[in-house]
């Protein structure tokens, strides 16, 4: 895997959010790369910046948002350098994203098909403006994501449709402009139980087909588990550790991810998870070195000289955390 | 395109209840209010003879459902009575004095429409910039300052400083033959592009003052909602698909956008048809506005109900036609709320 280029590769990326009382340091230095037609998790708690990072990736941040630093290369371009009309291009044919909350990723005054249809009329995939090799390619799309009735569905307003016939039309205007890399941030998080693993089997089973690669976002391990060959796991806008999915589960290292395990809640358990204590740390004043020592059962004073670097563990597993280091040291020292 | 025929039916159908209580009302309130119309008509000097003969001419002895019902029979016809101002028809005054305050107001109305969206647009397109700044306390102004403010402000500058524009009246070159009463379509229709190019430098100026209050509030809730659409997921999600961001603003986000604007304008309308009467005091433009109030203050109870009812059933044309707008804008309005 490591010979060939990665589809995206994002290095050193820093984002900060203009607040009032100065600048929330929210991704602090965030490495990630991607291969086609890889499918990866990135997990973490709520506000730990994985909406952030994809939102970087597709340049659609909010306002306040400031890059101040890092490249993202999508391809070998730096996407944070793009100029717009190419930009435009680029998520118009090769990312596409899955929102969180369908309700709220449809524009409610107009009809699924218009909305759609604009999606493949600007990705330029189409020649020229063809109204109805356009709409074939949206009825298309909409029976790939199991839709009954698609042609019906086209005239339809979102609010016509349930959440998780919703999530299937935001699914299929990701779809219809075949792209290489598919972001989906929390795409059952919103949805029904029932409907959730329907809407997580057909991501799978299309981007397998197409050999897109995926970024799947979820705070769910067990949706992480079912879905992805390899994760990220996510802390304060920190990667804290990486590996494949398998060993992540067998074997993590970081006391973070060994925390976020031990909060699954298993059926034949008894009462309430261990969980973490602990809050995420202030953005405005991260603690120097390791953001996650306030709440680690291990931290010693060297936890707050620096940030912790991102060792490899064991091949193909890496983890930031100077336990490792320390031991990596001793091991090579001899000592 | 049948749905919206229903809607529209339904709402008419309503409206002739709403305009048959309407009048029913303002026909009772205006035999309330103090005052006895026969001195109001004849004059404090009138003998008592001639009074007498006035209220058995007027129904006045009988009792108010009695009334009501001559009045009724009456303005089925057609026939209002006869103002005690004018000493006309009230249906004559009315079809004289409304089409001038009509064409007032819609002057007003589409310069609130475009002028409100656009400025809101631009402010929400470069929130905190210069030109976002400029024109929120730009509506302050606008908000703040009443319609006769700005009428003897501008009179001032643009019609005595700077004489640039007409103060008074409606034309100051001969009428065009009058089909419709509105000076602007009648001198189009009559093509005198001369009496047009008139009448409207004699609109700019009243329609001016009367809609920089609503120009001000437009803009503001159209830069409000725009904001909040902005922020919205669906943006991003367009934004993401690739579609360019200036098509995003213009039809994606100014649409949804627009429809508390639109409301917002229609109550406005609403309001113009009686705050318009300072603004016509001002400039001398006879309209209806003027006449209500004078008919008011004389209580000329046949010029009163009949101008009451007159702007209730322009208030229900508008609110139908902004309901149509709207339902257009937002189909959530017309798929599912179409009841009310």
């Amino acid at each position: 895997m490591k010979q060939q280029q990665a589809l995206l590769d994002i290095k050193d990326l820093h984002v900060h959010f203009k607040v009032y009382g100065g600048y929330a340091r929210v991704l602090n230095d965030v490495n990630l790369s991607v291969f086609t037609g890889e499918k990866i998790g990135l997990v973490g708690e709520s506000g730990c910046g994985k909406t952030t990072t994809v939102k970087s990736i597709m340049r659609v941040l909010p306002k306040q948002a400031v890059i101040a630093g890092g490249e993202i290369l999508f391809e070998g371009q730096d996407v944070l350098r793009m100029k717009d009309k190419a930009l435009n291009v680029l998520r118009g044919q090769k990312l596409s994203m899955i929102f969180q909350d369908p309700v709220a990723a449809l524009n409610p005054v107009f009809t699924v098909g218009k909305q759609i249809c604009d999606a493949i009329r600007f990705s330029g995939i189409t020649k020229g403006n063809n109204k109805s090799e356009i709409r074939k390619l949206a009825v298309k799309a909409l029976k790939e994501c199991s839709m009954p009735d698609p042609y019906r569905i086209l005239d339809n307003y979102p609010f016509q449709l349930s959440g998780g016939m919703r999530q299937r039309v935001c699914i299929a205007m990701a779809l219809a402009t075949a792209s290489s890399l598919m972001i989906a941030d929390e795409p059952t998080t919103n949805l029904d139980v029932t409907i959730q693993d329907q809407v997580l089997h057909l991501i799978r089973d299309l981007v397998e087909k197409n050999n897109t690669a995926l970024i799947l976002i979820t705070h769910s391990l067990g949706v992480a588990r079912e879905m992805t060959d390899r994760i990220y796991v996510m802390y304060a806008g920190n990667i804290v550790e990486m590996a494949s999915t398998e060993e992540i589960f067998e074997a993590p290292y970081h006391p973070y991810t060994k925390g976020l395990l031990n909060s699954i809640p298993k059926l034949t358990g008894d009462g309430i998870m261990a969980g973490i204590d602990g809050y995420l740390p202030d953005y405005l004043n991260p603690p120097l070195g390791c953001r996650f020592q306030s709440r680690c059962s291990y931290a010693s004073e060297y936890c707050g000289k620096g940030k912790p670097p991102f060792i490899e563990v064991i091949p193909e597993h890496y983890v930031a955390c100077y336990r490792y280091s320390e031991s990596w040291q001793k091991n090579k020292l001899g000592v | 395109m049948k749905e919206m025929l229903i809607f529209i039916l339904k709402r008419l159908g309503w409206s002739v209840f709403v305009l048959i209580g309407l009048s029913i009302l303002i026909f009772c309130i205006a035999r309330i209010i103090p005052g006895d119309p026969g001195v109001m008509a004849l004059g404090t000097r009138a003998t008592p003879e001639a009074l007498e003969q006035y209220r058995i001419d007027n129904f006045l002895y009988e009792s108010l459902p009695r009334q009501y019902i001559h009045w009724f029979e009456g303005a089925v016809k057609g026939n209002f009575g006869v103002s005690t101002q004018t000493r006309r028809e009230v249906a004559l005054d009315i079809k004289e004095f409304l089409p001038a305050t009509l064409e007032l107001i819609l002057f007003a109305a589409i310069l609130e429409i475009v002028g409100g969206i656009l400025l809101g647009a631009l402010s929400a397109r470069y929130p905190g910039e210069v030109i976002d700044n400029s024109v929120r306390v730009a509506s302050y102004l606008g908000i703040a300052t009443p319609a006769f403010v700005w009428a003897i402000m501008f009179m001032l500058i643009f019609a005595f400083v700077w004489p640039i524009l007409p103060a008074i009246g409606r034309i100051d070159v001969p009428k065009p033959p009058p089909y419709t009463g509105f000076l602007l379509l009648d001198s189009l229709l009559a093509g005198n592009l001369i009496a047009f190019w008139d009448a409207f430098k004699h609109l700019i100026m009243p329609g001016t003052a009367l809609a920089l209050t609503g120009v001000a509030q437009a803009a503001r809730m159209t830069r409000t909602s725009m904001m909040e659409n902005l922020s919205k997921d669906y943006v991003g999600a367009e934004i993401a698909a690739g579609i360019p961001m200036r098509r995003v603003i213009l039809q994606y986000v100014l649409r949804p956008a627009a429809t508390p604007t639109v409301s917002i304008v229609a109550l406005d309308i609403a309001a113009m048809l009686g705050n318009a009467f300072l603004v016509e005091v001002i400039f001398s433009y006879p309209g209806i506005s003027k006449y209500g109030i004078n008919a008011i203050l004389n209580k000329d109870l046949n010029a009163i109900v009949a101008v009451v009812l007159v702007i209730g059933i322009t208030f229900l044309i508008v609110n139908i036609i902004v309901d149509i707008i709207a339902s257009y804008l937002d189909p959530r309005i017309r798929l599912q709320g179409g009841d009310s």
